[in-house]
C-alpha cells in the first residue's frame, strides 16, 4: 500500500514536471506587490570593502600577535620553568603567552575564511595560497620581533596594557642576579624596572642547569614568598647567558662546596 | 509581451541583466521564463516535492532579483543563478529533511546492472536517465551534486566550478570518483 502510494506520488510529480510551470508570473507579482527592490550597488561595494578590510585586519592582527608571542617567549622563556618538573608547571602556565597565540590562530582562521569568499579562492590553488599566507604572517612576525620593535614599544607608557609584564607570581620569580651572599645563602635578584628581591636558597633547592651562573645571569626561580623574602626551591639560568659565561670561563661555585 | 519577446529573444542573459538594471525591471521576467523550467528541474533533484521545489525556485528568482546589481559580470549569469539555486536547495533540504525514495520501479536495479560496464552509455540512454536520477541520490552529497550538474544539467567543468565554488581539478576528481562509486554501488550491493 505504501509502495503504491509512492509510485502514484512519483507519477503525479512527473505529470506536473511536464507541464510548463509559470513561476515567472508569481515572481513578477511578488516583486510588484511586495515592492521588492534591488539592492543598491553601494551595498555590494561596501560589502566588498568590508571583506577586504576584514582580511587585511585579521592578517595584521595575526602578524602582530605572533610577533608579540615570540617576544614574550623571549622575555620569559617559559619552557625553562619545566626544568623544575611539576613545581615549574604553574609558573609555566602563568608565563606562557597563551592568549597571544590563541588570538593569532583565531585571526588567521578568520582571515582564511574571509579569503574563501573571493572568487579567486576556487580558481587558484587555495592550499598554496593558505601556505603563502601562513608563511608570510609567521615570517613577518618573526622579523618584527627581531628588529626590536617590541623593545621600543615596551617603553611607551600607552602600551603598558600590552607590554606590561608580570615578573613574579605566587610561586615564581624572574630576574637578574645582582649579588651573592655566600655566607647566608642569599641571592639578590633584580626584577626588571628596578625592584630587588632577596632570595633565600633552600637547603634542598635544585639547580637543573647547574650552578655555573654569575652576576648578570637571568634566573628563573620557583619557591614561596616568606614576607618580603623569597625562599627558592629551584633556580635555573637562561641557556644563552650560560653559554656566554662558560665561554668566558667564569665559573663561580655557589652553595659553598668549593669556597 | 510577444513583441517584446521577439525583441529580446536574441539577447544574452548578461545583456538582459544590464537592461533590467538600467532600463526596465519588468524585463526580469524574460530571465525568469528562460530559467524557470531548468531551475525547477535542478531543484527537483534535491526537493522531490513539486510544490516545495517551486517555492524554492521562486525564492531563488526573488533573491537573484534583489542581488542583481551585485552580479559579477565575469561569471555567466546561469552559473550565478545556479549558485543561488544550489544554496537555496541546501537550505531547503535542511528545512524539509529530504525524503528520497528509490522504490517505485521494480526493473530499476536489473536494468541498471545490465549497463554498469559503461556509465557514460547509461547517461546517454534517455530511458535510463530517470532511473539513474534515483541512483545518484544514493551517492554522498558532494558527489551527487557534481553528477547532477554534469550529466543532468549538462554543465561544463567551468560552470560546475562556479556553481559549487570548487576548483576545476576538484570537479574532475569528484566526477570520476562519483562514476566509480555509482558502478560499485550497484555491482556490490544490488
Amino acid at each position: 500500500m505504501q509502495k503504491k502510494k509512492k509510485v502514484l506520488m512519483e507519477r503525479n510529480k512527473l505529470i506536473k514536471e511536464n507541464l510548463d510551470p509559470d513561476i515567472a508570473e508569481s515572481v513578477m507579482q511578488e516583486i510588484e506587490q511586495k515592492h521588492v527592490k534591488m539592492r543598491s550597488p553601494i551595498y555590494f561595494v561596501l560589502g566588498s570593502t568590508i571583506l577586504t578590510l576584514g582580511v587585511i585586519c585579521s592578517l595584521l592582527v595575526t602578524i602582530y600577535l605572533f610577533n608579540l608571542f615570540l617576544y614574550k617567549l623571549r622575555i620569559f622563556v617559559p619552557f625553562k620553568f619545566l626544568d623544575f618538573g611539576l613545581t615549574g608547571l604553574q609558573p609555566f602556565v602563568e608565563t606562557f603567552p597563551w592568549w597571544h597565540i590563541v588570538i593569532a590562530i583565531v585571526a588567521v582562521i578568520i582571515g582564511i575564511e574571509l579569503l574563501k569568499q573571493y572568487d579567486f579562492s576556487y580558481h587558484k590553488n587555495f592550499m598554496a595560497l593558505i601556505l603563502i599566507v601562513l608563511v608570510s604572517t609567521v615570517g613577518i612576525g618573526f622579523l618584527l620581533d627581531q628588529i626590536g620593535l617590541n623593545e621600543i614599544a615596551e617603553n611607551e607608557s600607552n602600551l603598558q596594557v600590552i607590554y606590561g609584564h608580570k615578573y613574579k607570581g605566587e610561586a615564581w620569580l624572574v630576574g637578574t642576579l645582582k649579588d651573592i651572599d655566600y655566607d647566608n645563602d642569599v641571592l639578590t635578584i633584580e626584577i626588571p624596572h628596578g625592584e630587588e628581591v632577596e632570595v633565600i636558597v633552600d637547603n634542598e633547592a635544585i639547580f637543573p642547569s647547574g650552578l655555573g651562573f654569575n652576576l648578570g645571569t637571568e634566573l628563573r626561580i620557583v619557591g614561596i614568598w616568606e614576607g618580603e623574602f623569597f625562599r627558592a626551591y629551584g633556580i635555573t639560568g637562561v641557556t644563552r647567558i650560560y653559554r656566554r659565561l662558560r665561554i668566558n670561563s667564569i665559573q663561580p661555585c655557589y652553595g659553598g662546596s668549593c669556597q | 509581451m510577444n513583441t517584446k519577446s521577439r525583441e529580446y529573444k536574441n539577447l544574452s542573459d548578461e545583456e538582459i541583466v544590464k537592461l533590467v538594471i538600467s532600463k526596465d525591471h519588468n524585463l526580469y521576467e524574460f530571465l525568469v521564463r528562460r530559467y524557470q523550467k531548468k531551475l525547477l528541474s535542478y531543484v527537483g533533484y534535491y526537493i522531490p516535492d513539486y510544490d516545495k521545489a517551486a517555492d524554492v525556485v521562486q525564492d531563488v528568482f526573488i533573491k537573484s532579483y534583489i542581488n542583481l546589481q551585485g552580479f559579477n559580470s565575469h561569471l555567466k549569469f546561469s552559473s550565478w543563478l545556479y549558485r543561488i539555486a544550489h544554496n537555496e536547495s541546501i537550505n531547503a533540504i535542511k528545512k524539509y529533511h529530504r525524503e528520497v525514495s528509490l522504490e517505485g520501479n521494480e526493473n530499476f536495479e536489473a536494468v541498471f546492472l545490465d549497463h554498469t560496464k559503461n556509465i557514460e552509455e547509461i547517461f546517454e540512454k534517455k530511458e535510463l536517465r530517470e532511473n539513474l536520477k534515483r541512483a545518484v541520490h544514493r551517492l554522498p552529497f558532494k558527489y551527487e551534486e557534481v553528477i547532477i550538474l554534469y550529466y543532468f544539467e549538462e554543465k561544463s567543468y567551468e560552470e560546475i566550478s562556479d556553481v559549487l565554488r570548487i576548483s576545476l581539478g576538484a570537479v574532475g576528481t569528484r566526477i570520476n570518483r562519483a562514476k566509480k562509486m555509482l558502478v560499485e554501488l550497484y555491482t556490490q550491493h544490488p
